[in-house]
């Protein structure tokens, strides 16, 4: 009995230890290897070449924008996101009646493939025949370029970002704010406290742990975010909406750079673990 | 009085405010439902149509496409494909991470954990090489291993969830009953957490239905998912199908929308990775 207890976590740890080597170790492996070489003559005849190809595109001014670009993705889709969700699922709590219709609505867009959200706002968003320019119109705003427009593509983008991830901040929050203990508030209404001070006196500090957590995953998600900027400007017009993921798919897919692509990938690791390290391992435990 | 005439005016504002950000998640859902009904130059009208005699033409013209049946099925198989596999190891896995204390359990669990937060972009350019030299390049299989990596993750942790959800001692009865342990997690854990491997199971196929960037770039001309081929079969060099592309958009979403909704109770726990119930 006893021994049989022994065995059994590692027979069912096995496969998964063995796919994650293969799927990720290894890869990664490799991929320094190639960050490595020049693969200019083809991968068989790769050339060692150090830190040349981080030093190229550490000093390039395409990849600084890109690096750019992906901090006001970032900042702008998880700040947005966190702001709207955080508005919505307050005003769910609040209400009585009403809060299932609205929290199925809400969820939807989690449920549309990002793809699919970008086309489809693509379409919405055209500059000759989109919707949104029609009803723009009679607020006297005219000729709107959205996503063709090099100062409003990136804003654009986050946009429609936003309007796919604002449900999961929402539903996390709401989840949130439902585990709250009432006594406080209830406490806090007999003391007369305004909606300002429980706000920022109660709900706040209680939340904070989840808060916390929304905004590492939002934050993960939105480093890495790729679908929807590909489908909707893929990276234009110039190098107006090109984030680093999107600079290393180009690089590397496009180009056939392989190495500048692995390189790009690396330092996006980097970065994650770098934050990953800091927050995550702390928070979930 | 006053006080409470106060609270019924923030009660209409408060539904206010929210019918107007529920009117804006459900425009695009509604207008793509919309452009999918419309004829050609309707699609394209200044200003944008919104009364239309509505065509089936459009889903005709996407159902007899070979194209589109064909990413529907890659799509499918893909999708069921990796989920099967990665429940199939990523179950028992989360089991004994949930049962059992051994050494570095908190550690694989967040190596686990961290393989989802890992930008996928690193990785792709060693798969291209390994599924060319393994002959699986631009293949279901190849597709499929790749999303068994975006799912593991989830499988995990979420199935740790549920597993420490179901107390030890409904276990340790079977046991003393005369099951063994594998027999106890077969026949009586884990169909307590039937619900939860039900959820799991639909989130993954969701995240692998709409995955993108792994679909791009490993599979190209004998497999293509849904989004990649929505991403680039009516976007032709003049003009966009918007008929035909919503059309399937639409075909495409449904089944994600359901899901979705069915799953709806446990979409906090399974966004998360099991860090909030």
């Amino acid at each position: 009995m006893k021994k049989r207890f022994c065995k059994f976590p590692y027979i069912f740890t096995l496969p998964v230890t063995i796919t994650l080597f293969a799927l990720v170790i290894y890869p990664l492996i490799y991929a320094v290897f190639i960050s490595l070489h020049s693969t200019a003559m083809g991968i068989q005849q790769a050339q060692f070449v150090g830190l040349r190809n981080f030093i190229d595109i550490l000093s390039s001014p395409i990849f600084s924008n890109a690096v750019k670009n992906t901090a006001i993705f970032t900042a702008g889709t998880v700040g947005l996101t966190f702001f709207l969700g955080f508005v919505i699922a307050l005003l769910l709590s609040s209400i009585t009646r009403g809060t299932d219709i609205y929290r199925v609505i809400f969820i939807l867009p989690l449920g549309v493939s990002p793809v699919i959200a970008g086309l489809t706002w693509g379409m919405m968003l055209n500059p000759l025949f989109g919707i949104v320019n029609f009803f723009l119109e009679f607020l006297g705003i005219r000729g709107l370029g959205w996503a063709t427009d090099i100062k409003l593509a990136l804003p654009t983008v986050i946009m429609i970002d936003v309007w796919q991830w604002t449900p999961f901040m929402m539903l996390i929050l709401y989840a949130g704010l439902q585990m709250l203990p009432k006594e406080c508030f209830e406490a806090a209404m007999i003391d007369g406290a305004s909606f300002w001070q429980k706000f920022i006196y109660i709900t706040l500090p209680l939340l904070r742990p989840i808060i916390v957590i929304a905004l590492i995953f939002r934050l993960m998600e939105a480093f890495k975010s790729f679908d929807i900027i590909y489908t909707v400007t893929k990276g234009g017009p110039g190098h107006a909406t090109e984030t680093m993921i999107v600079r290393a798919y180009l690089e590397g897919l496009k180009y056939h750079k392989l190495e500048y692509g692995a390189v790009i990938g690396l330092i996006m690791l980097f970065i994650t673990i770098f934050i990953s390290q800091r927050a995550v391992k702390r928070l979930l435990e | 009085m006053k006080r409470r005439r106060r609270c019924i005016v923030f009660g209409i504002l408060k539904h206010t405010v929210l019918i107007i950000m529920a009117l804006i998640v459900l425009f695009p859902i509604t207008w793509i439902i919309l452009q999918s009904l419309k004829s050609y130059f309707d699609t394209i009208a200044v200003p944008p149509k919104i009364l239309f005699s509505p065509v089936w033409k459009n889903y005709v013209d996407v159902l007899s496409r070979v194209g589109f049946f064909s990413s529907f099925r890659d799509s499918l198989v893909v999708a069921l494909g990796s989920v099967g596999l990665a429940l199939l190891i990523g179950t028992p896995f989360s089991y004994v991470l949930a049962r059992f204390d051994f050494k570095g359990r908190d550690n694989i669990a967040f190596f686990v954990l961290s393989t989802r937060m890992m930008p996928p972009i690193v990785v792709i350019v060693p798969f291209i090489r390994i599924f060319h030299i393994l002959n699986i390049a631009d293949t279901h299989v190849g597709l499929i291993l790749a999303h068994v990596l975006v799912n593991l993750a989830l499988v995990v942790w979420m199935m740790r969830g549920f597993f420490s959800s179901i107390p030890r001692e409904i276990e340790e009865a079977a046991i003393v009953d005369g099951c063994s342990q594998m027999g106890a997690f077969w026949s009586v854990t884990l169909p307590l957490s039937a619900p939860g491997l039900v959820a799991t199971a639909l989130l993954s196929f969701l995240f692998s239905w709409n995955e993108f960037l792994f679909a791009l770039t490993l599979t190209s001309l004998k497999v293509k998912t849904l989004p990649v081929y929505m991403a680039s079969e009516f976007v032709g060099y003049l003009a966009v199908q918007w008929g035909p592309l919503s059309a399937s958009g639409v075909l495409a979403i449904l089944p994600t929308l359901a899901f979705i909704i069915f799953i709806q109770k446990h979409l906090v726990r399974g966004l998360t990775f099991g860090a909030l119930k």
